[in-house]
C-alpha cells in the first residue's frame, strides 16, 4: 500500500470562489507594488555602491573576517545611530605567496559613504577659502562624499597648499585628510605606466619591476617637492580615522594600518539593469508564443499574469522586509519565475487533457477536475522543494538566508498562482471566448433571418 | 532483452563513465598528468565562493582630453586659415598648399595645457577671424578667453573636464566589463572605484586564461590608421643623444642603439621600454607621433629566428581613419595561410580608407593598434571595398597565432577605451563571501537534498529509490556540463542547479502519479508504466521548453551574472529530462525483464 497525501478522486472545490482569491491576490499585488514604489528595495552594494577600505594586520595577528566584520559593524552602528549596520563583507586581500610583503590585508566594504554632516562641510569650506583665496572655486561633492576639489586661477606651490589644507582642516577637528593634486596624479599615472611596461616584459618579479616599486613613494616626494598646480581635491578621511582607531584599541599591535579608502560605484550598472528587463520582456514573449502554439491564447493570459504575481509578490516581500537587495536575489527571482512558469504548465496541461476526456462538461467542473487530479502531484513537488530551501534557509546565514527565503516566498506563491490565479484567469477568458462566439453565432443566425426575408 | 535498449543501457554507462572523469579533477587532487592532461578542465567558482584575482586599472583621461585638444588645434589652424583667405577675397577651397603655409604665418596655435590652447596673431586685426560661432562649430565645451588685442586662450572648463572625465570612466568599466564577458568567464565584478580607477574582480582561471585576459584588459584597442613620416628628421640627429643616456643608465638602456636604413634614421632595442624611456627625455614635435614595432627578423632559406627587436617610427600624429569607422573584425587567413584579423569598415571608413591610399601611393602606411605598430606596408594602389588586414607578429605557431588573432578580433569589437587605461596593481583575493558562510551554504544544500532523497524513498519505495538513482546522476551530468562549458560555479548558479533538481524530482512525481492512476484503473505493472510514462512526457516537455525557451532569452539578451545563471538552468533542463525520463525509464524496463518486478512498489 502505498502513501497518499490527497486521497484519489478527491473533489475540492478551487475555481467556484475564485472572486475571493482574485480579491486577496489583488490585495496582495496592490500592497506590493505600494511597498515598492513607497519602501523601495533596501539596495545593497552591488546595485547601490559604498567603501572599500583595505587594512593591514601583522602575519601573527590574531585576527579573522568575522572578527573584522563584527568590529565593523558595531562601528557603523554607533557612528550612524542605526539599528542595522546594513551589508558589510570582508574578503582576505591579497592572499597570493607574495603574502602582501608579510602582511594580512583585508579589504573591507560596507554601504557607508559619509560621516560628515552638511553643516561640518560648510564651515570646511570656509577653511578653504582662507587658504586659497576668495578667487578659488570650491566644488563640494554630491551628498556620501566627503570630498572637495578646488582650483585656483594661479598655479601655487603643491607642498605648501597640502600642509596648509591639512593644517586648516586639523583645526576644524578633522586631522586626518588626503589631499591631492592634478600633477600627484599624473606622477601616480606615469609611475604605474612604467612598470605596467616592466612587468610587462619581465614579470612581476623582474629585478628592475622590483626596483621600480620600491622607488615609487620616494621618486613621487622628490618631484612633489617642486611642483605647482592649480587643481587639488581635498577628501575627508573620517570613517579611515575612526576606523583606524577602534581597530587599534581591538587588535592592539597586530594590527598596523588602514591602507586605503575609496568609493566604489555599484557593480551593476543601469544598462545591465535596463539589458535585464528587456531580456525578462522577450523571455516572456518566447513563453506567450509557445503556449499559443502548444495550447491556445486562452492559456497564455494566465500564465503570463501568474508568472507577475509570483514575481512581484516576492520582490514586494522584499520590500516590506526591507531585506537587501543583491546580485543573488535576482537569480533567485528568476528561479522563481522559472518555478512558477513549470507550475502552471503541468496544471494547465492536465486541463487541456480533461477537456478532450469529458467533451462539453461546464468547464468550471473540467477545472476542477484537472487541479483535484494534479494535486497529490503540485502538494508533493512543492513539499519536496521547499523541504530543500527550507533547510538552506535555517541553517545557512547571512546572504544565503536572504536567498533561500525569496525561494521560500516563490514557491509558495508559485503553487498558489498555478491553482487560484492562472487556472480561474483561464476560465474567465474561455467564457469570454465563448460568449463572443455565441452573440456573434446569434448575430450571424439574426442577419441570416433578416437576408431570407 | 532487445538490443536497441542494450545499447541504450551501455550508452547512459558510457555518459556517466566520461561525466564522472571530467569532473574529478575538480574534487581529487593531485591526479596522474596522463589523466588531467586529457581532462584538463576544472569546475572554477565564482568569486563569491572562492575568490579570484583583483586587477586595479587607473584611466588615464587627461591623455584622451589632451589628444582631443591636439586633434581641435588643427581644426582651429585649418578654420582661421580659409577665414583669413575669405576676409582676402580668396575662395578658401581652391587655395594651394603654398597658399595654406602663408596664410597659417599669420597666427600659432600652442597647447601649454592638455585643456589649453592658446592662439596668437600677428596682426591684431585678425582677433576678429577667431569668434565665438567658429570655436561652437568645432567644440561647444570649449571657452574662449581674450588674452591682450592679439591672443586668445581657448580652454575647457574645469567642470567640462570632470565631465568628460566621467563619460570616459564610464565608458571604460563597460568597455572592460564586455571583454571580460565576451571571454566566457562567468561573473566577473567590475566597478568604477575612487576618482578614476576601475576594479575588475576575476573568479580563479588558470595561468594562461589569466595572462590573455590581463593583456586583453590592458589593451586600449585603439586601432589607428597614419601614414609614415618619411621626411622626418627628428632622429637624424640623436645618436649622440642615446650615447649620452645610454652611459647614463647603464642598466636600464643596455640594448638601446641609433640605426638608419634605407628610409631614415631610428632607434632599435630589446625591449620597448627602453625606447619609451630615453624618448621621455626627448621633447617630441606636436605633428609627430612615435610608433613602436616589434620586429622578427627570419632566415629566407631556413625560416629560423634570426633577430627580433623593437623599433621606432616616425609617424603623422594625425590619424585619419580610426577604429570608430569600424564595422566589424573577424578572424581569416593571410596569403600564407596564416590567421590574420581582417577588419571591414562602414561607407565613411571605406571612404576614407580609399582617399587615403589613393593619395599616397608608393608611401607607407601604419597600421596601429594603440602605440605598437602592426604593420607598415607600403601602398601599391588606391584599396577600396573598406576592408584591411591585420598580420600577427612572426615567430611563433600558428596555433599561438590563432588565439591572439581571436582575441584581438574580440577586443576590436567590443570597442577601443576612450582613455590609455594603466595597471595599478594585480592581486589575489579571498572570497567575498565569508568561508563559514560557504561552508553552512553547503552544508545546507547537502542537508536539503539528503531530505529529499529520504522523503523520496519513504513516499515511493523503490521508485523512489530509482528517482533518487537519477537524482544523483543527473547532479553529476550538471557538474560535468558546467565543467565543460567552463562556467564558474556562484551562490545564483546554486539557485539554478536546486531549481532544476526541483524540476527533475517534478518530473519524476509526474510520472509516478501517472503510473498509480494507471495502477488503480487496474493495468498490469508493465502495461502502468507503459502510459504512464507516455502520458506524463508531454507535460514534462512542455513544462520544461517553456523554461527553457525563457534561458535561451536570458543567454542571449543578458550579461554577467545573469548570463551564468541562465547558463546553468540551460545545462540543468537537458540532464534532468534526460535522467528523469530516459535513465528512470530504462531502470525500470530492466527490471521487468529481469522479471524482478511482479509488483511494483510506487
Amino acid at each position: 500500500m502505498s502513501i497518499e497525501i490527497i486521497k484519489p478522486g478527491a473533489s475540492y472545490e478551487f475555481v467556484g470562489r475564485r472572486q475571493v482569491f482574485f480579491a486577496l491576490s489583488g490585495a496582495l499585488v496592490l500592497a506590493s507594488l505600494i511597498s515598492l514604489a513607497v519602501l523601495g528595495f533596501n539596495r545593497g552594494i552591488d546595485f547601490k555602491g559604498g567603501t572599500k577600505i583595505i587594512v593591514a594586520f601583522k602575519p601573527d595577528a590574531t585576527v579573522d573576517r568575522d572578527a573584522l566584520r563584527g568590529t565593523l559593524d558595531e562601528l557603523v552602528r554607533k557612528e550612524t545611530g542605526r539599528e542595522d549596520a546594513g551589508q558589510i563583507e570582508v574578503q582576505d586581500f591579497d592572499t597570493g605567496s607574495g603574502g602582501g610583503g608579510g602582511k594580512k590585508n583585508f579589504m573591507l566594504l560596507t554601504e557607508l559613504t559619509s560621516l560628515v554632516t552638511a553643516e561640518q562641510k560648510k564651515t570646511l569650506e570656509g577653511k578653504l577659502r582662507g587658504v586659497f583665496g576668495d578667487k578659488a572655486i570650491i566644488d563640494v561633492a554630491a551628498e556620501g562624499e566627503d570630498r572637495f576639489d578646488v582650483t585656483v586661477s594661479e598655479k601655487i606651490a603643491v607642498k605648501k597648499a597640502y600642509d596648509d589644507v591639512k593644517a586648516a582642516f586639523a583645526e576644524a577637528g578633522f586631522p586626518k585628510v588626503t589631499v591631492s593634486s592634478d600633477v600627484e596624479r599624473q606622477i601616480d599615472v606615469n609611475n604605474y605606466k612604467s612598470l605596467q611596461l616592466l612587468t610587462e616584459e619581465g614579470g612581476e618579479a623582474s629585478e628592475a619591476a622590483r626596483q621600480r616599486e620600491a622607488n615609487f613613494e620616494a621618486d613621487k616626494d622628490k618631484a612633489l617637492q617642486t611642483a605647482k598646480d592649480s587643481r587639488f581635491t581635498i577628501t575627508i578621511e573620517e570613517f579611515k580615522a575612526k576606523l583606524e582607531t577602534t581597530l587599534k584599541d581591538k587588535f592592539g599591535d597586530g594590527f598596523i594600518r588602514v591602507e586605503s579608502s575609496t568609493s566604489v560605484s555599484p557593480s551593476v550598472a543601469g544598462d545591465m539593469l535596463n539589458q535585464g528587463l528587456v531580456a525578462i520582456l522577450y523571455a516572456i514573449l518566447g513563453i506567450v508564443l509557445y503556449i499559443m502554439l502548444r495550447f491556445d491564447i486562452r492559456y497564455a493570459p494566465g500564465a503570463i499574469v501568474a508568472l507577475a504575481h509570483d514575481v512581484i509578490l516576492v520582490t514586494g516581500a522584499f520590500s516590506v522586509a526591507q531585506i537587501k537587495f543583491t546580485m543573488p536575489i535576482i537569480a533567485a527571482v528568476l528561479t522563481i519565475a522559472g518555478y512558477s512558469i513549470n507550475d502552471t504548465i503541468v496544471v494547465f496541461d492536465r486541463i487541456r487533457e480533461t477537456i478532450d476526456k469529458f467533451k462539453g462538461a461546464p468547464m468550471e467542473k473540467i477545472i476542477n477536475h484537472a487541479i483535484n487530479s494534479t494535486l497529490s502531484r503540485t502538494l508533493l513537488t512543492s513539499i519536496t522543494t521547499l523541504m530543500a530551501v527550507l533547510s538552506i534557509f535555517l541553517l545557512g546565514g547571512g546572504l544565503i538566508r536572504d536567498f533561500a527565503f525569496a525561494m521560500c516566498i516563490g514557491i509558495v506563491v508559485g503553487t498558489y498562482s498555478s491553482i487560484f490565479v492562472a487556472s480561474p484567469l483561464f476560465l474567465a477568458l474561455h467564457s469570454y471566448f465563448e460568449e463572443r462566439e455565441s452573440a456573434d453565432a446569434g448575430g450571424r443566425a439574426a442577419a441570416a433571418a433578416a437576408s431570407a426575408r | 532483452m532487445d538490443t536497441k535498449r542494450n545499447w541504450k543501457v551501455w550508452g547512459v554507462v558510457a555518459l556517466a563513465v566520461i561525466a564522472l572523469l571530467q569532473v574529478l579533477p575538480t574534487f581529487v587532487p593531485g591526479l596522474p598528468a596522463v589523466y588531467t592532461d586529457i581532462f584538463s578542465q576544472q569546475l572554477s567558482f565564482g568569486l563569491d565562493l572562492k575568490g579570484g584575482l583583483e586587477l586595479k586599472y587607473t584611466v588615464d583621461y587627461k591623455k584622451a582630453i589632451g589628444d582631443n585638444a591636439r586633434k581641435l588645434k588643427d581644426s582651429v589652424t585649418l578654420r582661421l586659415v580659409e577665414a583669413k583667405a575669405e576676409k582676402q577675397g580668396k575662395d578658401p577651397a581652391a587655395l594651394t598648399e603654398d597658399e595654406r603655409t602663408a596664410l597659417a604665418k599669420s597666427f600659432s596655435v600652442e597647447r601649454p595645457r592638455f585643456n589649453t590652447l592658446s592662439i596668437t596673431f600677428t596682426d591684431a586685426a585678425d582677433r576678429a577671424l577667431l569668434d565665438s560661432d567658429l570655436i561652437a562649430t568645432l567644440d561647444n565645451r570649449f571657452e574662449l578667453r581674450n588674452d591682450g588685442d592679439a591672443g586668445a586662450t581657448l580652454f575647457l572648463p574645469d567642470k567640462a573636464v570632470a565631465e568628460i572625465k566621467d563619460e570616459i570612466v564610464n565608458q571604460t568599466v563597460s568597455v572592460i566589463r564586455k571583454r571580460v564577458d565576451a571571454f566566457g568567464l562567468v561573473e566577473p565584478d567590475v566597478r568604477r572605484s575612487g576618482d578614476a580607477d576601475v576594479d575588475v574582480q576575476l573568479p580563479g582561471l588558470n595561468e594562461k586564461q589569466m595572462a590573455t585576459v590581463r593583456e586583453r584588459i590592458g589593451q586600449a584597442a585603439q586601432l589607428t590608421f597614419r601614414m609614415v613620416k618619411e621626411d622626418a628628421t627628428f632622429f637624424d640627429d640623436k645618436k649622440a643623444a642615446v650615447d649620452s643616456f645610454k652611459a647614463e643608465n647603464v642598466e636600464e638602456a643596455k640594448t638601446l642603439q641609433w640605426a638608419q636604413d634605407g628610409r631614415g634614421a631610428y632607434l632599435r632595442s630589446e625591449r620597448k621600454s627602453e625606447l619609451i624611456r630615453f624618448l621621455k627625455t626627448q621633447q617630441i614635435p606636436d605633428d609627430m607621433l612615435i610608433g613602436y614595432e616589434e620586429v622578427s627578423e627570419k632566415d629566407v632559406a631556413t625560416g629560423e629566428l634570426k633577430d627580433r627587436y623593437w623599433r621606432t617610427w616616425s609617424l603623422n600624429a594625425q590619424a585619419p581613419l580610426t577604429g570608430e569607422n569600424l564595422t566589424r573584425a573577424m578572424v581569416s587567413y593571410g596569403e600564407k595561410n596564416e590567421p590574420v584579423a581582417s577588419l571591414e569598415f562602414d561607407s565613411r571608413g571605406a571612404r576614407i580608407f580609399g582617399d587615403l591610399t589613393g593619395a599616397n601611393v608608393g608611401k607607407l602606411m601604419a597600421i596601429m593598434l594603440d602605440d605598437e605598430v602592426a604593420s607598415a606596408p607600403r601602398i601599391n594602389e588606391r584599396i577600396g571595398g573598406g576592408r584591411a588586414v591585420i598580420t600577427l607578429g612572426g615567430g611563433r605557431s600558428i596555433q599561438q597565432m590563432m588565439e591572439e588573432a581571436r582575441s584581438l578580433v574580440t577586443v576590436l569589437n567590443n570597442g577601443a577605451y576612450k582613455a590609455p587605461v594603466i595597471k595599478v596593481h594585480d592581486i589575489a583575493v579571498g572570497p567575498s563571501l565569508g568561508r563559514d558562510a560557504v561552508n553552512s551554504g553547503m552544508l545546507s544544500i547537502a542537508i536539503g537534498f539528503v531530505l529529499v532523497v529520504i522523503f523520496m524513498a519513504f513516499y515511493y519505495r523503490q521508485a523512489g529509490l530509482i528517482a533518487n538513482v537519477a537524482l544523483f546522476f543527473n547532479l553529476l551530468l550538471v557538474l560535468a556540463g558546467l565543467v565543460m562549458f567552463n562556467a564558474a560555479l556562484t551562490l545564483p548558479g546554486m539557485a539554478g542547479i536546486v531549481l532544476t533538481v526541483g524540476m527533475a524530482l517534478d518530473a519524476n512525481v509526474l510520472i509516478f502519479e501517472r503510473i498509480r492512476e494507471e495502477l488503480r484503473r487496474g493495468r498490469s505493472t508493465r502495461n502502468a508504466i507503459e502510459r504512464g510514462y507516455g502520458q506524463a512526457f508531454w507535460t514534462i516537455f512542455d513544462a520544461q521548453i517553456t523554461t527553457a525557451i525563457a534561458g535561451v532569452v536570458l543567454m542571449q539578451y543578458a550579461s554577467g551574472p545573469i548570463y551564468g545563471f541562465a547558463v546553468t538552468l540551460l545545462i540543468g533542463i537537458a540532464c534532468s529530462m534526460f535522467t528523469a525520463i530516459v535513465v528512470t525509464r530504462l531502470i525500470y524496463n530492466q527490471l521487468l525483464d529481469a522479471g524482478k518486478l511482479e509488483e511494483l512498489s510506487i
